[in-house]
């Protein structure tokens, strides 16, 4: 009995280091997002609006200018925050974006923290400036460059 | 033959009840914008999909816009026509005080 047991035990660890999936009751934490809420417990759920919202916060307060797009400044993936990626890149400063593509939460959240329903929307100093249409018309008239010129001075 | 044919139609009938889907068009949009604006507006709205009515170029001038910012303008006209931005996949929006 004891010997079948041990016979048992050694399969399952041979079979356990040969990587073949015998017995995995073990989750591993790559496959779970584990989250603990306010009094340590877990809960598996996805990010809460008021935590979306405050890393929205958080990103128009630290970033002078902060652009949510899709894609990146490398690789665009939409006309119009591709456009709106060459209009800052023309001003020679530096500026964060965020890729609402691979970031479902905020795609959604800054539509409502912004009161602005497409992407992108551009952030000066904290404060909404508008999306692509707008940029272009500001740009062309002078008034984006005179807002980035002021946020520039305050970065200093 | 008969019987099967009518009794899909009337299901048809009743699951487009439940299925609000909003279908934009170049005219229902300018209308819902010009009449939005209490008909104070020169209103031009352009299908820019092909015809596929995705994705529509805006532009509004209107006295109504005296004085306000860019920003509010744009929200003027977006809070007119919202539940159709949610069945678009773009829109591009100019707008201009007179």
């Amino acid at each position: 009995m004891f010997v079948r047991f041990v016979a048992l035990l050694a399969l399952v660890t041979a079979a356990a280091s040969f990587n073949v999936p015998v017995a995995r009751f073990a989750v591993s934490r790559t496959s779970l997002k584990m989250e603990t809420g306010d009094a340590g417990e877990a809960n598996f759920e996805q990010e809460t609006p008021e935590r979306t919202k405050q890393r929205i916060q958080d990103m128009v307060t630290k970033n002078p200018v902060m652009l949510f797009m899709k894609g990146n400044k490398m690789f665009p993936q939409c006309g119009f925050s591709n456009t709106a990626v060459q209009i800052l890149q023309s001003y020679s400063i530096d500026f964060e974006t965020c890729d609402v593509l691979s970031d479902e939460a905020v795609r959604n959240g800054v539509k409502d923290f912004s009161n602005w329903p497409t992407i992108p929307q551009l952030y000066v100093a904290g404060e909404f400036i508008g999306g692509c249409d707008i940029m272009i018309e500001e740009y062309q008239n002078g008034n984006l460059a005179e807002v980035i010129e002021k946020a520039k001075a305050d970065m200093m | 033959m008969f019987s099967v044919t009518r009794s899909l139609r009337l299901q048809s009938s009743a699951l487009s009840r439940h299925l609000t889907t909003v279908v934009n068009s170049e005219e229902s949009l300018t209308k819902i914008i010009y009449e939005g604006m209490n008909q104070n507006a020169d209103v031009t709205v352009k299908d820019i999909s092909g015809g596929c009515g995705s994705m529509y170029d805006v532009q509004v001038a209107s006295s109504l816009f005296k004085g306000m910012s860019k920003v509010k303008q744009s929200r003027m006209v977006q809070d007119l026509i919202k539940k159709e931005i949610g069945a678009m996949h773009g829109l591009t929006l100019k707008t201009k005080a007179l």
